[in-house]
């Protein structure tokens, strides 16, 4: 007889860690297909990311022959089988990875499969042993106590920093959650303050109306505003890219979809490059690539856009209190580094037209998910049927 | 006609009909013994042994890598992926049907590609067997009701994947077979097959996923957070006891498990650094404990200044057979740091010097270790590449007289010839050696290492394999490897953390042992008394007061060595040594003496002070003579002496 009433501890209480006498049972049959396996990520996946972390590699490979990665790889671990053989294979330099996906939570019904990934991926031959990936939420690492925090620090500073968000990056209302997107990437940025060299920020975010929370909006046409206002360059470039000169385009624009889209990646990056600006040294950000598709079948636009980042550190002297010495004055020109990332907003690149319009460029990317999936083990036939019927 | 298969043979085929996670082959897992069953439930002391016997397998499979990754602080999930054959589905059923019954150092082995063609006692590569016998993974039940096993062999175009859940052992369960036999279900596993693309990989990766909470606790140190939690919580400050955190260690996880708690503003305290690499952060751990007796304790011991997870990251560094940190002993050159003599395998026989300047040990004297170890064997834990903590060149000088440390060699190979081999067990080889140093760190450092083919389960015996003689302080400044080659393994228990005394190769490595200790002793003593007679005749005049007197005449008695001095006792502001030194007890003068001002005093109080300060220097060198000041912790030493200073400053009546 139990001397305890039900709802009370008692000394059997966490002795046996399971509920149930039995072996945990595979995830049934891959069959089932999710949105980032369509050929069109493929075409992000290569020609965005993979293209500009080649540039990056080539430009300046890593002094130790190791590119370190912070990434949100899906169970399959897709990106991560794709750069080991575009870029690792491809260029000659290891990678060590750290993954954040919550089926690294033993309790997660995924587990086991991303177990078999992981065998699967830590075999390859350019990954470094230390590559791991961890089941907390990726926005934890906002908390300077969290393990998230602990392991994102002890892995980095890292050369590729990608967040390939299902969500929205700016769905949030700003400073309401306590471990929120903007807190996280801020850390990120602070602890990437450590790297000398430049390094890329992949951001994948939803970009429709619905994904993106008033008070950001209205933030970031506050910024795109005072750009306007403050440089002559921004609001020329603006005037012939996007049509906005004046506060009153500018809020007309943001009611139409396409205004929307321009007013929220170009706020966005400005956004970035304020934050990297006020570290120490100052870190200009160039907008390489803005890459987009649709999610929403009906979408007049692209409600999906993926950006890619160059954050590159610049090398400030001490100064000098007596004024003997005359140190060359870094002058990182905000003005100019909103424009670019605006005429870069203005050249996105449409994914879904580019592929529509090349049939052969299609065919390549169906061939190369294909490829990539076979590693994962998916059902090969099964995925060629599902592409067809998309 | 109909050929009956076993049920072994129906699951391999069964095994190798899955094609995917859509057909999954279910089983039960069988041990043929009572005795197995009860075993494979769970036979070690420390969740770390565990991990040492994965580790074993890999070796035994002949990886050249095994990593293991944690998800320390919070022990939630273990990985251990090592690269080495991997099990076919031959293998993977026959381990999961006979528990146990080891396929190593049997016949049945070389069918299932676990061991050599020509040789069951070795690794299809060639290195000896480490790995008693089949229950190393079954070990893991002392950490985890389930894990998962994904395993690979070169040229199979699938992993063999398997989920198994273990099952409690109690004495009333038991299974009868179809056939009547008596079986003993030990736990249920889920197997099936994946594709692979990758034909040329192999090797296994194990999976902990459900870390029994007891074990999690033991992982996190959970007895240290909470008492120090329980004193933080003391309102009263009388009433905190003197309870410190590890020296070092990797944090704690508060309530909700994805935060750290801080302790003394810090979230973890890790001798290595962000960036490091696995070699330099492993070197830094070993370091730190040659830092701590050259600044804080001259005795350091690794569970005082580590938590769980560090010392038994250590614990399983000594334990697997891994390069040292700065090298094998063998291979060094002894030049002009230490002084090397070859012991005598004669029961009566004596220590000969041996001179090795300028070329390694390993060459002047014939040594082989390692013998068994055949081609790399990397292991990665977490942060970490470990190696040997073991360190024999650049310690902390001391004030004994000797100044270099003594190395006595040993080599010796018995066949046992005046007995049949049914009651030897065989011929005995080995090789050894025994470190003389005036400070040996950590403290479980001090005692004998047997390792058998470069493993060793039982860690540093601080009895000398019951050493009966009272030589406790000269003990405590040996440190002593050997190394068997061949025979001993016999000698292990099934645990292989302890020996069985009565077996004959036992009891002559102990013989052995005991005879090296005392030519060791004597070599030591000689070289002591030669040096301080030296030393005698260049301080004579130089006056030592009566209390410091006492203090020596203690130690020399205590410690039989003519070579020898008291530590010295340290009162300083900061608490930290003023220099570099291994044998001084320093403690923070505010804690121990009560605070004068000292203006106020005239030159009699003053000098009775000074005086009242010798003898409490006095007191703590004859209690460290004892080896009583090492019984206690740092702090509780500051409160002992206290206490003693109290007591010789009160007022007679």
């Amino acid at each position: 007889m139990s001397n305890t009433a039900p709802d009370e501890g008692n000394h059997a209480d966490d002795i046996v860690e399971l509920t149930a006498y039995e072996a945990p049972m595979p995830i049934a049959a891959k069959g089932n297909f999710l949105p980032w396996h369509h050929p069109r990520k493929q075409y992000v996946r290569h020609h965005q990311w993979c293209h500009e972390v080649i540039k990056l590699v080539v430009d300046r490979p890593p002094t130790d022959g190791t590119l370190k990665y912070l990434g949100l790889p899906g169970v399959d671990l897709l990106d991560l089988r794709h750069f080991h053989a575009a870029v690792c294979e491809a260029r000659g330099v290891n990678l060590r990875f750290l993954g954040f996906n919550s089926s690294a939570q033993p309790r997660s019904s995924a587990h086991t499969e991303l177990n078999i990934a992981l065998d699967e991926v830590m075999r390859l031959p350019r990954i470094d042993p230390l590559s791991y990936v961890i089941g907390d939420n990726f926005a934890r690492i906002a908390n300077h106590r969290s393990i998230a925090f602990t392991k994102a620090r002890d892995l980095g500073p890292y050369d590729v920093i990608n967040l390939d968000l299902c969500d929205g990056f700016g769905a949030q209302a700003p400073g309401t959650l306590d471990n929120s997107y903007y807190d996280a990437v801020t850390t990120l940025l602070s602890l990437q303050a450590r790297t000398k060299t430049p390094w890329l920020l992949m951001l994948t975010t939803r970009a429709d109306r619905p994904n993106i929370n008033d008070q950001v909006l209205e933030a970031l046409i506050g910024k795109y505003l005072a750009n306007l206002n403050s440089y002559t360059s921004f609001r020329e470039a603006s005037r012939d890219h996007f049509a906005i000169e004046t506060e009153a385009t500018l809020t007309a624009a943001t009611g139409t979809p396409d205004g929307l889209l321009q007013v929220f990646l170009t706020g966005l990056c400005k956004w970035f490059a304020t934050l990297a600006l006020e570290h120490s040294p100052p870190t200009s950000v160039e907008l390489l690539s803005a890459f987009g598709y649709r999610v929403d079948r009906g979408s007049a636009h692209e409600d999906l856009i993926s950006l890619a980042l160059k954050f590159t550190p610049t090398f400030t002297p001490v100064r000098d209190a007596l004024g003997l010495a005359n140190p060359p004055k870094v002058d990182l020109d905000e003005g100019a580094m909103a424009t670019k990332a605006l005429r870069r907003v203005a050249r996105r690149i449409d994914a879904d037209k580019k592929l529509a319009e090349n049939a052969e460029l299609y065919q390549q990317m169906i061939a190369a998910s294909t490829h990539l999936l076979s590693l994962a083990r998916y059902d090969i036939e099964a995925y060629k049927a599902w592409v067809q019927a998309a | 006609m109909a050929i009956e298969l076993s049920p072994e043979q129906q699951l391999v085929n069964r095994i190798r009909a899955s094609h995917g996670p859509d057909s999954v082959v279910p089983a039960v897992l069988k041990t043929d013994e009572r005795v197995i069953a009860r075993v494979t439930d769970g036979i070690y002391r420390q969740p770390g042994s565990a991990l040492r016997e994965l580790i074993s397998n890999a070796y035994d499979a002949d990886a050249s890598r095994v990593v293991i990754k944690t998800d320390a602080p919070r022990f939630e999930r273990i990985s251990v992926e090592d690269n080495g054959h991997g099990m076919a589905p031959e293998a993977l059923a026959h381990l999961l049907l006979h528990i146990g019954g080891s396929a190593k150092r049997n016949e049945i082995g070389s069918s299932l590609g676990v061991t050599a063609a020509d040789d069951p006692m070795r690794s299809p590569g060639g290195r000896r067997l480490i790995g008693k016998i089949g229950i190393g993974l079954f070990s893991v039940s002392q950490l985890t009701h389930t894990f998962q096993i994904i395993t690979k062999v070169k040229g199979d175009d699938h992993r063999t994947v398997a989920t198994v859940a273990l099952r409690q052992y109690a004495d009333e369960d038991i299974v009868q077979d179809p056939q009547g036999e008596k079986r003993f279900e030990s736990g249920k596993v889920n197997i099936w097959r994946e594709k692979a693309l990758d034909t040329d990989t192999h090797g296994t990766t194990i999976v902990l996923t459900s870390i029994r909470p007891q074990a999690r606790d033991t992982l996190r140190s959970r007895d240290i957070w909470s008492s120090i939690e329980q004193n933080e919580a003391q309102s009263d400050a009388e009433e905190k006891q003197a309870i410190e955190p590890p020296r070092f260690h990797i944090g704690r996880v508060d309530a909700n498990e994805a935060l750290l708690k801080e302790t003394s503003g810090k979230l973890s305290a890790l001798p290595w650094s962000e960036g490091d690499t696995p070699e330099e952060a492993f070197s830094k751990l070993t370091q730190s404990v040659w830092d701590e007796v050259e600044h804080s304790t001259p005795n350091p011991q690794l569970d005082r200044i580590f938590d769980y997870y560090l010392r038994m990251v250590w614990q399983l560094s000594l334990a697997i057979p891994l390069p040292y940190v700065d090298g094998h002993l063998f291979d060094m050159d002894l030049g002009n740091w230490a002084e090397a003599f070859l012991l005598s395998n004669q029961p009566k026989g004596a220590a000969q010097k041996l001179e090795c300047s300028g070329s390694p040990l390993r060459k002047k004297a014939g040594l082989k270790d390692p013998v068994g170890l055949i081609g790399d064997f990397e292991v990665f834990f977490d942060d970490l590449k470990l190696a040997r903590p073991i360190k024999f060149k650049g310690l902390p000088a001391t004030n004994n007289a000797l100044k270099h440390p003594l190395v006595f060699i040993g080599k010796c190979r018995e066949e046992f010839k005046k007995v049949p081999r049914a009651l030897s067990g065989g011929p005995l080889a080995f090789e050894a050696y025994l470190f003389w140093t005036p400070k040996v760190a950590p403290v479980e450092h001090q005692g004998s290492l047997v390792r058998i083919h470069g493993s060793s389960g039982t860690l540093f015996d601080p009895t000398f394999m019951r050493y009966q003689v009272s030589e406790q302080t000269r003990l405590r400044q040996i440190t002593c490897e050997i190394f068997v080659s061949e025979g001993l393994d016999s000698a292990l228990n099934i645990d292989r953390e302890s020996f069985n005394h009565a077996h004959p190769h036992s009891v002559y490595i102990t013989k052995w042992l005991h005879s090296a200790l005392r030519q060791l002793a004597s070599t030591q003593k000689r070289l002591a008394s030669e040096v301080r007679g030296q030393a005698r005749d260049e301080n004579k005049g130089l006056a030592v007061t009566t209390i410091q007197n006492v203090a020596s005449k203690v130690w020399k008695q205590e410690v039989d060595d003519p070579g020898g001095h008291p530590p010295s006792i340290e009162l300083s502001a900061t608490g930290r040594k003023t220099e570099a030194a291994a044998d001084v007890y320093v403690y923070s003068r505010a804690a121990i003496l009560p605070d004068r001002a000292q203006g106020a005093q005239t030159a009699k109080t003053k000098a009775r002070h000074a005086i009242l300060e010798e003898k409490l220097k006095a007191i703590a060198q004859v209690l460290a003579s004892f080896g009583l000041l090492d019984a206690v912790s740092k702090r509780k030493q500051e409160k002992l002496l206290k206490a003693i200073y109290e007591i010789l400053d009160a007022p007679g009546e």
